[in-house]
């Protein structure tokens, strides 16, 4: 079953199409990779999906609605919650606060009952400190949840990033290059670590360069070249894809 | 239709003021990436100086204007070193505080040493008056303009051809690559300050001759460059003339046929909508 | 944590102790101290948690104070309805100004916001019908009688009583100020100070919390506005300047703009030690300036948030030994 339908996306900078017309789709449940080479609109289109940056042509169908363009914080609200490239954090604040601040999609108090204590408010608050307790334990991160999240070594940024978009209980996670910059151990246990978060039925669709980690993870693949889609399969079907094969100049990363 | 056509002039002539306040700016802001807020002190310091150097030196007014130019230059390389120096890496708000810091220092200062009894200028050119069929133009106004335009090619010549001026355009374009080529930062900044402050101080005599010479003469002057800056586009020297152009003109026609008591508002109002429909100005961001 | 709680009740046993027996000079410089802190927090949310620096906060101050003063004066409307009034006017005036200008950022924002403080400026003094221009607004009356059930009959032509609601109004806006900060919509707000993407990223509609912020700090600065109003009884155009922004943006950062209470410690310092040194007015403004430079170059957390950064090193280090 689908729950997001990608049509006809196209995003232009200065004429230049950075992704030209892709159409893809995301199903309940499976784990789904995106590859391609440095520069085939990969980060952009995850971008258009999320609506960090407007796509300038298309739809983006998230559960049988259109949110194209509608603004970053649409995407999020709805349940589609992204990591980025480079890791962001809120870096000046404490690792406990951003998984709280992660958790935003679950807070509905607005002004008035806030600021009088209502009891719905109070125990709105009181939920989601659980619940973000929670995800820090999850992360092996409550150790360190009362230092910045500047202070913590690269490996833990990494892990605090995922934790972040999970506190949201997003229903489909997408991760930009979840795995850049991790040694062997620390991939297997991202590895592990999506693994899980599949089994709590939520979709995940990443984009990355490390194959093992895509082939071994993935049931179905989605490759990009130069903004288009060039080939759709499982990972067995795509290594064997003449065309894709081409494009990574001599397929040595399949190894 | 001799109104319209005496608008028009004004506005040209008080457009040319604007021209070179926001050529300053804009320099300073392309190259150095300060927004600075001082600017309007700069400008009325050179005002005072070329009144006491006329006035009390007897000095010709041109010369004045001259040496209030060239004595802006140490003053304003002081000022850069002391406070926009250490915040060179820092946040931008801190730059745009701390040149606040100054524009209140110097203003502040201003009327405690020359009081804040408006000044007025008297030259052997004030009193000259030209009429061209219907339209009255008064000597130190063609000062302004004739100046202005000398001022602002001056300028540009000197960016466009000499190896200074290059490296103050390499700088503006890309900061890092430019001090990879061998660009001296500190000079090139310096200079950049340098040069904008003599821009304002040469604006500040030329008007105060015109108008008055008080302390707080260039609050409005500077803020109105800003919103030139901004409708030119921020860096961009063509964007600084054609919007103080633009900016003249509007005045003057704005408050002869809408309102004069609002006239200070027309800037205000260009400058707003500049800032929610077309953010980079009219020439984007362009040295 | 009952240490600062000590000190907490300390301070406020001192602030209710204090106007008494004092001389009426002194009153008058701790209900100024008073007023300008209101302001100044005001100022000090969206300084300090939002990063974004209003150079036209005077104008809410002054939009409040001639709100409240031509309710009492022309409407004959009491000032305890006047002065909540006077602050929901300022922020209507702050949802008109804030939207357009929360759109930009940084320092574009600030100039926008100059542009803004300059035309309401300019209608102070210009339209006369509603303002009486630059004559200023004579005749305002001071906050009707209270009756309480043990004083009596309270009348706030007194500096006393007008003191203490001077200082009501303040603790009003420092707790609510901490709850909000504390709560969710504090934490998104500092969360797009941090990094506006991310914060998108997980849901938060950055525009909808600054809006909220800006709406908050109007607010108060209306307050504060009617509180000058019916205390000095006459306003003109020339107190809600441009300058007198610049002045309530000082007393924030030499605060310190990163806690709730550096606002409060600025404006009553620069309340305060210029009448103790006996300096005379007209220095004031360079004095001003040399103190904003100062902290900027070398204080840039203010005073409290040094004195927080000392505390903490402190502290840090006796942990180590």
């Amino acid at each position: 079953m689908k729950i997001l339908d990608v049509q006809g996306l196209s995003k232009h900078f200065h004429g230049l199409a950075a992704v030209d017309r892709v159409d893809m789709h995301v199903d309940q449940g499976e784990i789904l990779a995106i590859i391609g080479p440095n520069g085939a609109g990969k980060t952009t289109l995850f971008n258009c999906v999320t609506n960090t940056l407007p796509p300038t042509r298309g739809s983006v169908i998230w559960k049988g609605e259109d949110i194209a363009g509608k603004g970053p914080h649409v995407a999020a609200q709805k349940g589609i919650i992204r990591s980025f490239q480079q890791t962001s954090l809120f870096s000046g604040l404490t690792v406990a606060e951003n998984v709280l601040i992660g958790g935003h999609r679950r807070f509905h108090s607005g002004l008035w009952k806030t600021m009088i204590g209502a009891p719905s408010a109070r125990e709105e608050e009181q939920q989601n400190r659980l619940a973000a307790a929670d995800i820090l334990r999850t992360y092996h991160l409550e150790d360190k949840r009362d230092r910045t999240a500047r202070s913590l070594p690269f490996g833990e940024m990494r892990r605090l990033q995922v934790a972040i978009c999970m506190a949201g209980r997003p229903e489909l996670l997408l991760l930009d290059e979840s795995a850049a910059g991790l040694n062997p151990e620390e991939t297997q246990r991202l590895m592990d670590m999506i693994r899980g978060i599949q089994a709590q039925g939520i979709t995940v669709c990443l984009v990355d360069h490390n194959m093992k980690f895509v082939m071994g993870l993935c049931s179905r693949v989605i490759v990009l070249d130069a903004g288009r889609k060039i080939a759709e399969g499982t990972p067995a079907e795509i290594q064997s894809n003449q065309q894709v094969i081409e494009v990574y100049l001599g397929g040595s990363q399949f190894a | 239709m001799d109104i319209f056509l005496q608008q028009i002039v004004n506005g040209l002539t008080m457009g040319s003021s604007y021209v070179l306040i926001a050529l300053g700016l804009t320099i300073i802001f392309g190259i150095m990436n300060v927004i600075n807020l001082a600017h309007g002190s700069i400008y009325m310091i050179g005002a005072y100086l070329t009144y006491f150097l006329v006035q009390r030196a007897g000095l010709d007014f041109f010369l004045s204007i001259g040496l209030a130019m060239g004595a802006s230059i140490p003053f304003g390389i002081l000022i850069e070193k002391l406070f926009f120096k250490p915040l060179r890496d820092k946040s931008e708000l801190s730059v745009l505080l701390v040149s606040v810091g100054i524009l209140v220092l110097l203003e502040s200062l201003a009327q405690l040493f020359f009081g804040s009894e408006a000044r007025i200028m008297r030259t052997p050119y004030s009193g000259v008056i030209y009429h061209l069929g219907e339209i009255t133009l008064t000597l130190p106004r063609i000062f302004l303009f004739g100046t202005s335009i000398l001022l602002v090619t001056g300028l540009y010549l000197f960016i466009q051809k000499t190896r200074l001026g290059k490296a103050m355009r390499a700088t503006a374009q890309n900061r890092e690559a430019a001090v990879i080529m061998g660009v001296k930062l500190d000079r090139v900044y310096s200079l950049t300050f340098a040069l904008g402050c003599a821009l304002a101080a040469a604006a500040g005599g030329l008007i105060g001759a015109i108008f008055v010479v008080h302390p707080n003469m260039g609050f409005m002057p500077q803020l109105k460059g800003f919103v030139v800056v901004i409708l030119g586009g921020m860096g961009s020297i063509w964007g600084a003339i054609a919007g103080g152009l633009i900016l003249g003109l509007t005045e003057s026609l704005g408050g002869g046929y809408i309102s004069s008591q609002y006239i200070d508002a027309f800037a205000f109002i260009i400058l707003i909508l500049v800032l929610l429909l077309k953010p980079s100005g009219l020439f984007g961001h362009r040295l | 944590m009952t240490k600062a709680r000590m000190i907490f009740g300390l301070i406020a046993v001192a602030l209710i102790i204090l106007p008494f027996g004092m001389p009426d000079y002194y009153l008058h410089l701790m209900i100024m101290a008073g007023i300008s802190s209101i302001l100044a927090l005001s100022l000090g949310l969206l300084v300090g948690y939002l990063g974004l620096v209003s150079f036209c906060q005077a104008s809410f101050y002054g939009i409040g104070a001639y709100t409240s003063a031509l309710l009492t004066t022309n409407f004959n409307i009491s000032f305890w309805f006047a002065l909540p009034l006077a602050g929901l006017v300022a922020s209507f005036f702050g949802v008109i100004i804030g939207y357009p200008s929360l759109k930009t950022k940084g320092p574009y924002f600030s100039i926008m916001t100059l542009g803004f403080g300059q035309i309401v400026s300019l209608i102070f003094v210009n339209w006369v019908a509603l303002t009486r221009g630059s004559q200023g607004m004579p005749g305002i009356p001071s906050p009707g009688s209270l009756v309480f059930p043990l004083l009596g009959t309270i009348s706030f032509k007194a500096k006393i009583p007008y003191y203490f609601l001077v200082l009501l109004v303040l603790a009003v806006t420092f707790f609510f100020m901490r709850k909000f900060l504390a709560s969710h919509l504090g934490r998104s707000l500092t969360s797009i100070r941090e990094n506006e993407i991310l914060a998108e990223a997980v849901g938060i509609r950055a525009m909808k919390y600054k809006l909220m912020a800006f709406i908050i700090s109007t607010f108060f600065a209306g307050l504060a506005g009617s509180l000058y109003a019916h205390y000095f009884r006459f306003i003109s155009p020339v107190s809600f300047t441009v300058f007198q922004s610049f002045d309530t943006l000082i007393k924030v950062i030499f605060g310190g703009a990163g806690l709730l209470i550096g606002p409060i410690v600025g404006s009553t310092l620069l309340t305060i030690i210029p009448e103790a040194l006996r300096m005379a007015s007209e220095y004031r403004d360079t004095i001003y300036a040399v103190i904003l430079l100062l902290v900027i170059l070398f204080l840039p957390a203010g005073i409290t948030g040094e004195l927080k950064d000392r505390f903490l090193s402190r502290r840090r280090s006796k942990g180590k030994a």
